[in-house]
């Protein structure tokens, strides 16, 4: 496989590709068919990977940091990946197993994650508006400081969630479950928490109000 | 929060206002709040405010801490008071025995005992810091933490006058219980004070450079210097350090600034949503333009402090006529704009100090401060500059609407009509090419057209306690004058 043609986006079909720990950093992959492709521990940062097709993509460990990754991620696997400062504006991420991932500060505003698993990822300080969160697991996540402003968190999973000082205003919380979630300082102004379970959730200091 | 608690009392009161307020609560480690107090407190010493400080310091022995620098503090004040819970030496320390230093023992059930207060109130310089420690149930399942300076409050802190008065208020109200005498002459020394706050000239509610501006460069020193001394306490241990302590020192000095832009809007009633329309209004046209992710948050944190570049200074705030500038003169280089000046005491915030150095560029080269045109000019410069002069006509034609709305919260985005938004674009139009970067104009345009078909934009007043999601690693870039790009790059 010619990586450097690869680096340098002439290569656009690469469906079903192994690239296992390669180094591609900044690569011009946008557009690129990677359905199915194996990039597992690849360093990726700074890629542009932007309106790449990443259905059921093994991205697994993978340096993602600073890249564009305004793609269709759908199913793909990002287990343990490192995501800080990336773009995932738009991106589509439905069902894909984002498990301890690092996502602290990247930008995934209006992000579809319905049915993703985010379990104990560090979403610290990311923003996350208007994001597409329904029916996630997002177990011990670190949303602390992050800004979830009219995000869709219906159904959604938050035990023992860390939401310190994280901005909910507007969110839709319905039947969200925040059971031993830290809500310190949290706003939560504007909020639907029909059937929102709040059980030794830590609610002190949270700016509570319902619509 | 503790029923009773000073902290419950003013929520409750800010809560029951016109248009329900919120005092946007934030966590803050005792480290965090160590610093912040004795920059608080330190700018008494800096010039004559002759204040009234209200303090309350949990137990006797923190106070004790602190006595030697009550002492300055004292002598700079009208009146000191302490409240703490009363340790064995408390009383007799030679702070306490100062004619105008007063310390009130709180009782064992107190609620007050829990908090941490700080109440400077004073014609030219108000400032508070009022927290409530964590009780050990709320530290949830990891308990308390081991070490002193990681224990967590949370509250807030302002410069807003209001609220500063209203808490000092509360915090007399709490003291006449213990010694009636006391707050009787707090009271007096109070409302005389108030009474010259009102009075032209007075400074706390008029935010400028050189006074506001100082103390809020003074905050981000020490906020700054606490940061570093933090590597020398290898005892809080690794998970404390850099990443929690850490993280909340940096969050308090970006808070120190947006802190600054509130009080600029607060106090300009013409236009009191400036900041986070200008903010709301650059994003959406950064996006537009589909700039990175990184681009859109460093416009959207220009936007917010965007007014902080043009604040005056004491000396141009008491002139009652315009500084005459030499028209022959041209200044030899790029002047230092003062109020970017005092962002640039934060290293994470040199892109925006240039950024807003630069929003009075003109297309064309006759712009300030550095006759920059074309692309030379950074783009959030430019897209700043067009945004907020048009958001500024905005509310100039909006005026007696926003006049007749008595919520906080409104702006003139809110108010405007399809043929308010018209003429504001068009105030602008003329100066295409000129002021104006031609492709922007077209943009913006665009824009405000959707605006006017009733396109709607969510313009969410920031969260102070929290706006480090808007930093990231592009923020301490050099705009104009890069240093020479490595030959790897």
């Amino acid at each position: 496989m010619d990586i450097d043609a690869i680096r340098a986006g002439k290569l656009q079909q690469l469906s079903g590709v192994r690239l296992e720990d390669e180094e591609l950093s900044e690569a011009a992959l946008q557009k690129a068919n990677l359905v199915g492709a194996s990039l597992a521990g690849c360093n990726l940062h700074r890629a542009q990977l932007n309106s790449a097709h990443l259905e059921g993509a093994n991205l697994t460990g993978c340096n993602l940091a600073e890249a564009d990754l305004r793609a269709n991620l759908a199913g793909a696997n990002l287990i343990q990946a490192n995501l800080t400062e990336a773009d995932l504006r738009g991106s589509n991420l439905r069902g894909a197993n984002l498990m301890q991932v690092n996502v602290s500060g990247a930008a995934m505003a209006g992000a579809f994650f319905s049915g993703a698993n985010l379990a104990n990822a560090n979403l610290q300080s990311a923003d996350l508006r208007g994001a597409d969160l329904r029916g996630c697991n997002l177990t011990q996540v670190n949303l602390q400081g992050a800004n979830l402003q009219q995000a869709d968190l219906r159904g959604a999973t938050l035990l023992e969630a860390n939401l310190e000082e994280a901005d909910l205003q507007g969110a839709n919380l319905a039947g969200a479950n925040f059971s031993r979630a830290n809500l310190l300082c949290a706003r939560l102004q504007g909020v639907n928490i029909d059937g929102t379970i709040l059980d030794e959730a830590y609610l002190v200091g949270t700016e509570l109000a319902q619509v | 929060m503790l029923p009773g608690s000073i902290l419950q009392k003013l929520k409750d009161r800010v809560t029951s206002m016109d248009g329900g307020g919120t005092l946007n609560l934030g966590v803050y480690y005792k480290n965090t709040l160590v610093a912040l107090c004795h920059a608080l407190e330190d700018a008494l010493l800096e010039a004559d405010y002759s204040s009234l400080v209200i303090t309350a310091f949990q137990r006797g022995q923190w106070y004790l801490q602190e006595a030697d620098r009550y002492s300055d503090i004292a002598k700079r004040s009208r009146h000191v008071t302490i409240m703490a819970s009363a340790d064995s030496s408390f009383a007799e320390h030679p702070t306490s025995q100062l004619p105008n230093v007063s310390l009130v023992s709180l009782r064992d059930n107190d609620p007050v005992e829990q908090e941490w207060h700080l109440i400077i109130v004073s014609p030219n310089y108000t400032a508070m810091v009022l927290c409530q420690e964590l009780s050990d149930a709320d530290y949830g399942p990891e308990g308390p933490p081991a070490h002193d300076l990681s224990r967590k409050f949370y509250g807030f802190w302002t410069f807003e006058p209001t609220l500063v008065q209203e808490t000092a208020r509360l915090a007399i109200a709490h003291i006449e219980d213990y010694n009636r005498d006391l707050a009787i002459q707090l009271d007096q020394h109070f409302q005389d004070i108030v009474a010259r706050s009102q009075a032209d000239g007075a400074l706390c509610g008029v935010p400028t450079t050189d006074n506001l501006g100082n103390i809020v460069g003074q905050v981000v020193s020490y906020l700054q210097n606490s940061y570093q001394g933090l590597s020398g306490h290898a005892e809080i241990g690794f998970d404390a350090y850099p990443l929690r302590l850490g993280k909340n020192l940096v969050s308090n000095e970006l808070q120190a600034f947006l802190r600054m832009a509130q009080l600029i809007d607060q106090t300009d009633l013409s236009n009191p949503m400036a900041a986070a329309e200008v903010a709301t209004l650059a994003e959406s046209l950064g996006q537009l333009l589909d700039l990175p992710a990184w681009q859109l948050h460093r416009l959207r944190l220009a936007g917010l402090l965007h007014r902080i570049a043009t604040l005056p200074s004491v000396t141009s705030t008491l002139q009652t006529a315009a500084v005459d500038v030499p028209s022959g003169e041209v200044a030899p280089s790029c002047p230092l704009l003062p109020g970017t000046q005092i962002l640039r005491k934060m290293n994470r915030m040199k892109a925006i100090a240039t950024i807003l150095t630069h929003q009075s560029e003109a297309w064309d080269g006759s712009g300030t401060p550095a006759g920059l045109s074309g692309d030379a000019i950074p783009l959030e410069s430019r897209i700043l500059g067009l945004v907020s002069c048009f958001q500024e006509q905005l509310a100039t034609r909006c005026s007696a609407a926003l006049a007749a709305t008595s919520g906080q919260q409104t702006g003139a985005l809110d108010v405007a009509t399809p043929e308010d938004l018209a003429t504001a674009l068009a105030e602008c139009q003329p100066e295409d090419s000129l002021r104006w970067d031609p492709k922007l104009l077209e943009a913006f345009s665009l824009l405000v057209s959707g605006l006017q078909q009733g396109l709607s934009l969510s313009v969410a007043l920031p969260r102070v306690s929290s706006g480090l999601w808007l930093l990231d690693s592009h923020s301490d870039e050099e705009l104009i004058n890069p240093q020479p790009a490595s030959t790897s790059a």
